[in-house]
């Protein structure tokens, strides 16, 4: 075992940890044998006597038969160069030591407990592994097909109800107890209707950084996605609830015309007050098809974080993937400083217009929102509107991001990593969704 | 340089490694028309004749010069947005 041996001794003896441990063990194979299932089977055999092994590479797209997985001795994961060998303390230190003299293993652990198991293998336990390996499958070969087709233990699949949209179901902001008091958000956009009945009685500040136009909102695309972010706990009119941070502080920038236009010198404007003003969360439902990243903004973004301040923003609209085109994450989305945000829909389905990761250092999508048919606040008269785009799923990100950020204390980096941390990983490349869905905090 | 770019302005977007007053005074000298001096994200944003926009970037206190990017959404009617 040429580099194993510390992971292996870190930890106190085996018979003082047993009860930590799941019963099975983690074989990590040299590079070398990775990808070579008769080299793997043949360490496997000679190390740990087992010959009944079960692999991803017998399963198209690795994805692996849950069966088969739980009546094998072993389990490989052939693609990670990982295999999970089921034995008792004693035997794991036997193969332990065996492997030890064995160059084809690099290291042997105990497997630790994840999650509460009801039984010696329950089959959830198994499916959330296959779940995992999957998704790094999918990082691994950039192949989403195999994920597409495997079932999460979760619910998966929501729809608007008279109580919330889905979006604010599968993020878990229907059911969180928190509700962003004292947190700020800023949603740089179209700016606000003012008048919205929903928005009544809010503490709002406003600003416009577009030359000759109030605040007030001429579009609606601001509208819209305040509401996702910030909308009230019961709404006035007949509308399920679709707001996340129900009692966030709400700081309204408009940096986009009323025609849906705007420029670095309005929204960099608008990024500087909401930092001035010291908000946790900034939310912008912008961007442009450029892969090339902005200095500007990834500047701006690291001093956000230092002071912070979250930016958030939808990663593109660029893809047509029934088409064939995955498109790519736009500026400022791409900057690495600032979280680029997926859309799925209510099957936890990426959707169809939401761009990939862009391979430029930042140009990864970090996480995904609820963005087809996304209902939200519109200007009166019209009141709401369901509509789709990575700029509905950004501001459910910016929402959930004040509620944890109420929640934790977190700010700034350490609020992405929270988001990150919590996500709900997702059967889907990561290079589509990132982390995963984002989850409000129970 | 281009003959027919000479006097036109170009918007510009400078991003600053040092205190943002203090750099806008080195712009303004250098012949920039600042509009905005953004201390809190450390931009200042204005415009500048195309000719000497590439010798910006040697001033110091100056990250980078980037021409001023625009975005457009989609109309209020659009379903993607």
């Amino acid at each position: 075992m040429a580099h194993g041996a510390d992971s292996y001794e870190t930890g106190a003896p085996l018979s003082d940890q047993t009860a930590e441990f799941t019963g099975r063990y983690i074989v990590v194979f040299a590079d070398d044998v990775q990808n070579d299932p008769g080299a793997i089977t043949e360490a496997l055999q000679s190390v740990a006597g087992v010959s009944n092994v079960a692999s991803t590479l017998d399963f198209e797209g690795g994805a692996l038969d849950l069966d088969q997985a739980e009546s094998a001795d072993a389990t490989v994961f052939a693609e990670l160069g990982v295999a999970v060998v089921a034995a008792d303390p004693s035997r794991g230190a036997g193969i332990a030591a065996m492997a030890e003299a064995d160059s084809r293993i690099v290291a042997v652990e105990p497997e630790r407990v994840l999650r509460a198991i009801e039984g010696p293998v329950s089959l959830e336990y198994v499916r959330g592994f296959r779940d995992g390996v999957s998704g790094l499958y999918d990082q691994l070969s950039g192949n989403g097909l195999a994920a597409a087709e495997l079932d999460v233990a979760a619910a998966s699949s929501f729809s608007d109800n008279a109580g919330f949209t889905w979006g604010l179901q599968a993020c878990l902001a229907a059911v969180s107890p928190k509700t962003a008091t004292d947190i700020a958000v800023a949603v740089l956009d179209t700016g606000l209707d003012l008048k919205h009945a929903d928005f009544a009685g809010r503490p709002i500040v406003s600003q416009s950084f577009v030359a000759g136009q109030p605040v007030q909102d001429g579009h609606g695309h601001g509208t819209h996605c305040v509401g996702t972010s910030c909308g009230p706990k019961a709404p006035l009119g007949a509308s399920p609830r679709y707001g996340v941070a129900t009692q966030a502080k709400i700081f309204a920038g408009k940096v986009l015309s009323n025609q849906g236009s705007g420029s670095d010198e309005g929204i960099l404007a608008g990024i500087n007050w909401a930092i001035a003003n010291r908000v946790q969360v900034i939310s912008m439902s912008l961007g442009a098809d450029v892969r090339q990243v902005s200095q500007a903004y990834e500047t701006v973004g690291r001093r956000a974080l230092e002071a912070g301040t979250l930016i958030v923003a939808a990663a593109a609209n660029n893809a047509d993937r029934s088409g064939g085109d995955p498109g790519f994450v736009g500026m400022p989305a791409n900057s690495p400083s600032i979280m680029a945000v997926a859309a799925v829909d209510s099957k936890l389905r990426i959707a169809n217009f939401s761009a990939r990761s862009n391979p430029v250092r930042g140009g990864k999508v970090d996480i995904a929102g609820p963005g087809v048919a996304v209902h939200s606040s519109w200007p009166m008269p019209t009141r709401y509107k369901s509509i789709s785009g990575t700029s509905m799923a950004t501001p459910h990100v910016a929402g959930v991001a004040a509620l944890l950020s109420q929640a934790t204390g977190a700010k700034g980096a350490q609020l992405w990593a929270k988001l990150t941390q919590t996500a709900r990983p997702l059967s889907l490349p990561s290079a589509d969704v990132g982390a995963g869905l984002v989850q409000a905090p129970m | 340089m281009d003959a027919s770019l000479a006097g036109m302005d170009e918007k510009i977007t400078v991003t600053v490694s040092d205190d943002a007053d203090a750099v806008a005074e080195r712009l303004r000298a250098a012949g920039v028309n600042v509009d905005q001096v953004l201390g809190a994200a450390g931009i200042i944003t204005g415009s500048v004749a195309a000719e000497r926009r590439a010798s910006l970037a040697d001033l110091p206190g100056v990250a980078s010069v980037e021409a001023e990017h625009t975005f457009q959404i989609a109309p209020p009617d659009a379903e993607i947005q």
